[in-house]
């Protein structure tokens, strides 16, 4: 067959690129069930010791509690702004608006350290103490632009049609927004709060600037690290995973069965 | 005295460097079916927003049942309107769609959902009401929309390009029932169209308008035999202009100077001045063929047959005159035995089907 | 024509600014509010522990005065440009044959696959590569195991570890974009370039690749943005041997608390990404098409 090698060396190509960008993973979770004391070969056997050592670890657990309170509140902060924004913006006639997207959007454009870095100083001048509230505001600042970009694009002409009609029928402003845009819109809403708990549950270096006691778990993790290989790193690090593949995993549910319906 | 449903005085709406409404004064008698004819830009969508409280005019007042809406929201206004695209709420049930309206008016569910039934029953998609809008057909998907927009009982509905979507068959056959569903509820409907057979179909009064003014307005056969201006005459249905110029007046007629001779044709409603551009204007089925003088006929010359159109019950066809290079008369000659492309064709009309109107452009 | 906007009022109305004025407010006073701050504290100095308002551009002459300062510039720019050049390159062929060789329905696993380990949080990717990259780790003993090499390579704690590190995150994000500038492109525009005579390596000259350059400029502008500004992957991985400049904003802030410093230097980052925005902005449109 003429086309065999062609095949052949696209296979060979896109195995290698899997077996690179899921080696690290791969001996992560490997190695999470060492039987041993350090996380690397040989493989001596497997166990959950040290996911039960995960578990009695108090700060971990307690960072991990944090993290997910993090993440919560400040997606659906970050939705109801971005929802609330996009609304006004693609439904009224504002002055600006150009500008005013452009303010909306632009901390996509800079880099956490320097979101992170800002709120540290600012904070610190204003006397307001590292907590997981300052941590939380952050995420939110770095979440917004995303959950407003998400819903204002998929703000339609149809759907403001829609809106009228209801409006016509004598629905109030705020019935609208409940009872009409919202439903409308909740695919977008439901996608822009997972992809925005994934981006905080992951989030480092905003939370390492502006926590002090109570930390969030990639912040936990990192002062971990400092003790060097341990298979306890790798079986928080695979919880941590696990987690974020479940949100991936919920998300795709849902665009997907959205994507069936339309 | 009767009640007007809608009465719009001097309305005038400009968006940024186009006229969308000059100085339009409008009556709409209450329990009647209404039509807003014309071309796309003509103004027609804008009056509708305007009446139902989508838009505020820069000036002017609107009056629905007497009392002055010009400012008023739509909800609190007593229209509905049933839009281009349905606008159905596509998360919600058929059922929670229709009884919308009711359940913003703070009506009991049981109440909302026994009238929601009824209006579809009516709309004749009874037993639909658990499905979700996207399980719909278009031509059911406008019904729908029109039983959620007639719940409410709105006094005036408004119906923008409800049909534009649908193909001709389904096209003509909601016309019909449009007009029988209104004749049913006794609501006044304002229907926007730019679709002239539609207009005459359903009708009982047709409003022409272009460039933001209104053109002509009265019962469909009004319009189509006795047009108000040249262009009501030309978007009305076919029609040939012959021009010419006003040569006397005298009280009820004048007498024309045209390039196929002098005539005389009573002047309609309009004044005209001597010396006036004027067009006859002559449906194609009122041409009369062959060598037929006679009293209450006036002469049009002839022409050679171009092009032939075979439309079942008769052929067009389109004459080069002979007197008269810009006069390309459209004719209406018969199914079988006429004559063939290519041979003269003497014209008359009769006096009262010929219309004389202003010229335009 | 269409109707307009919601029920026009001749009055004006505030409602709408209820509907924005949260999302604005916020970003003002935690986006914008701060970056000023840190502006107006890049020109203050740190005298003991305090911060004083003296108004001067010393810290920003450190910059040019200090070699480490200057060498961590140096550093960010040619590791960043490395990463970006190397991920191209090996996420392009990987995006094209998900794009053309696999088929339609299996397209979105094999994609969502590609991008799984995206999802770990960048502190514990970053651990995992010290675990494949140890003295003692998976490579190094399988390289000794079949006998490549007698003694095991110093991988980690080397500007490689922090490539290899880098490279793994971007060509997971290049072949998303890459893939999905792929894949809306018409199949005609092959058939025609094909039918006109062009073979299999002319037809991706001259036309796949102009048209998938947008893709990748936005991929490669992505990953210079996120590149130049991490913490953690030269941290972990590099080591102490060669800075970057995240890490030297950092020790500025972590063990001196000199912010006035770290404000300087984390402006003069963000100069750097603007210039590199703008050289890359007639491709990135932010807007909703």
């Amino acid at each position: 067959m003429r086309k065999t090698w062609p095949m052949v060396l696209s296979i060979l190509y896109a195995s290698a690129i899997y077996c690179f960008i899921f080696l690290p993973v791969a001996v992560l979770v490997l190695f999470s069930f060492q039987d041993g004391r350090f996380p690397i070969p040989p493989l001596k056997g497997l166990s959950l010791r040290w996911y039960e050592a995960v578990w009695n670890d108090s700060r971990l657990v307690e960072a991990l509690v944090n993290s997910v309170t993090v993440a919560v509140g400040s997606s659906l902060v970050a939705v109801l702004l971005g929802f609330l924004s996009a609304y006004g913006l693609a439904r009224f006639a504002l002055p600006a608006k150009g500008l005013q997207r452009a303010l909306l959007t632009a901390p996509l454009t800079v880099s956490y350290l320097i979101i992170g870095m800002g709120l540290l100083i600012t904070f610190n001048t204003l006397g307001v103490p590292k907590s997981l509230l300052a941590a939380g505001i952050g995420h939110v600042v770095i979440n917004l632009p995303l959950c407003f970009a998400i819903i204002y694009s998929q703000m339609s002409d149809h759907q403001a049609n829609i809106e009228r009609a209801a409006r016509d029928l004598g629905a109030a402003e705020w019935q609208v927004v409940t009872l009409i845009t919202a439903p409308m819109l909740w695919p977008a809403l439901f996608a822009s709060f997972f992809l925005s708990m994934t981006f905080s549950w992951d989030e480092f270096i905003i939370s390492f600037l502006l926590t002090r006691f109570d930390v969030t778990l990639p912040v936990e993790i990192w002062s971990l690290l400092r003790s060097g290989l341990n298979p306890k790193t790798n079986a928080v690090g695979s919880v941590v995973f696990a987690i974020s593949i479940v949100l991936v995993f919920l998300l795709e549910l849902v665009v997907l069965r959205n994507r069936r319906r339309s | 005295m009767t009640t007007l449903a809608v009465d719009a005085r001097n309305i005038t709406h400009r968006y940024s460097g186009f006229t969308a409404l000059d100085n339009v004064s409008l009556t709409v008698p209450t329990g009647a079916y209404t039509v807003f004819l014309g071309p796309s830009g003509s103004g027609k969508t804008t009056l509708l927003s305007v009446i139902g409280g989508f838009l505020v005019p820069q000036s002017g007042e609107v009056l629905i049942n007497g009392r002055d809406m010009t400012e008023v929201a739509p909800a609190k206004r007593p229209t509905t309107t049933v839009f281009q695209d349905y606008a159905l709420f596509p998360h919600m049930t058929i059922g929670a769609n229709v009884a919308f309206g009711l359940r913003m008016r703070g009506v009991g569910s049981a109440e909302r959902k026994n009238k929601a039934k009824r209006m579809l029953d009516l709309v004749g998609l009874g037993g639909a009401d658990g499905k979700k809008p996207h399980e719909l057909s278009g031509g059911q998907r406008q019904r729908v929309a029109l039983a959620r927009a007639l719940a409410v009982d709105p006094s005036v509905l408004l119906l923008d390009e409800p049909l534009g979507a649908l193909d001709l068959k389904l096209r003509r056959q909601m016309q019909a029932e449009l007009k029988s569903i209104q004749r049913e509820v006794g609501t006044s409907f304002i229907h926007v169209t730019h679709d002239q057979e539609e207009a005459m179909a359903i009708g009982d009064t047709i409003v022409v308008m272009n460039h933001g003014r209104i053109e002509d307005s009265g019962s469909p056969e009004r319009i189509y035999l006795k047009p108000a201006t040249h262009f009501a005459a030309g978007f009305m249905g076919q029609s040939s202009f012959l021009k010419g110029k006003v040569r006397d007046v005298s009280a009820g007629s004048v007498v024309l100077e045209t390039p196929c001779g002098a005539f005389a044709l009573p002047s309609g409603p309009a004044a005209y001045k001597p010396g006036e551009a004027v067009v006859v204007s002559v449906r194609p089925e009122h041409f009369v063929t062959g060598e037929i003088a006679g009293d209450g006929m006036i002469a049009l010359g002839a022409g050679r047959l171009r092009t032939m159109t075979f439309a079942g019950t008769h052929h067009l066809g389109e004459l080069d005159h002979e007197a008269c290079a810009a006069f390309r008369p459209v004719v209406q000659l018969p199914q079988s035995g006429g004559p063939g492309i290519g041979d003269t064709v003497r014209l008359w009309a009769r006096v009262e089907d010929a219309v004389v109107l202003k010229a335009e452009g | 024509m269409k109707m307009a906007g919601g029920a026009q009022s001749r009055r004006i109305d505030l409602g709408p600014w209820a509907f924005v004025a949260p999302a604005l407010l916020w970003t003002l006073a935690f986006f914008v509010v701060p970056f000023l701050v840190m502006v107006v504290v890049s020109l203050w100095e740190r005298v003991g522990t305090k911060l004083v308002a003296s108004w001067t551009f010393a810290n920003y002459l450190k910059f040019f005065e200090r070699g480490h300062f200057f060498e961590a510039m140096i550093n960010s720019l040619e590791v960043t440009a490395i990463v970006t050049l190397l991920s191209i390159l090996l996420a392009y062929p990987f995006a094209w044959i998900i794009a053309e060789k696999v088929p339609q329905r299996w397209q979105r696993i094999a994609l969502v696959l590609a991008i799984l380990p995206f999802w770990t949080s960048y502190v514990v990717r970053s651990y995992s590569w010290l675990l494949v990259l140890a003295n003692n780790g998976v490579v190094n003993q399988a390289l000794l195991g079949i006998g490549l090499v007698d003694e095991p390579l110093d991988l980690a704690n080397s500007r490689t570890a922090t490539v290899i590190g880098f490279v793994h995150f971007f060509v997971m994000l290049l072949t998303l974009t890459i893939y999905a500038n792929l894949v809306q492109l018409s199949p005609n525009y092959r058939k025609a370039a094909a039918d006109l005579g062009a073979g299999p390596f002319r037809i991706f000259w001259h036309v796949i690749l102009p048209l998938t350059l947008p893709g990748i400029m936005v991929g490669a502008f992505l990953t210079f943005v996120l590149c130049i500004g991490d913490y953690i992957t030269p941290q972990v991985l590099g080591g102490n041997n060669e800075l970057l400049m995240p890490q030297v904003i950092m020790l500025q802030i972590g063990r001196r608390a000199d912010f006035p410093t770290a404000s300087a230097l984390a402006i003069l980052l963000m100069i750097v990404v603007t210039v590199a925005y703008l050289g890359f902005a007639r491709w990135i449109r932010l807007e909703r098409a």
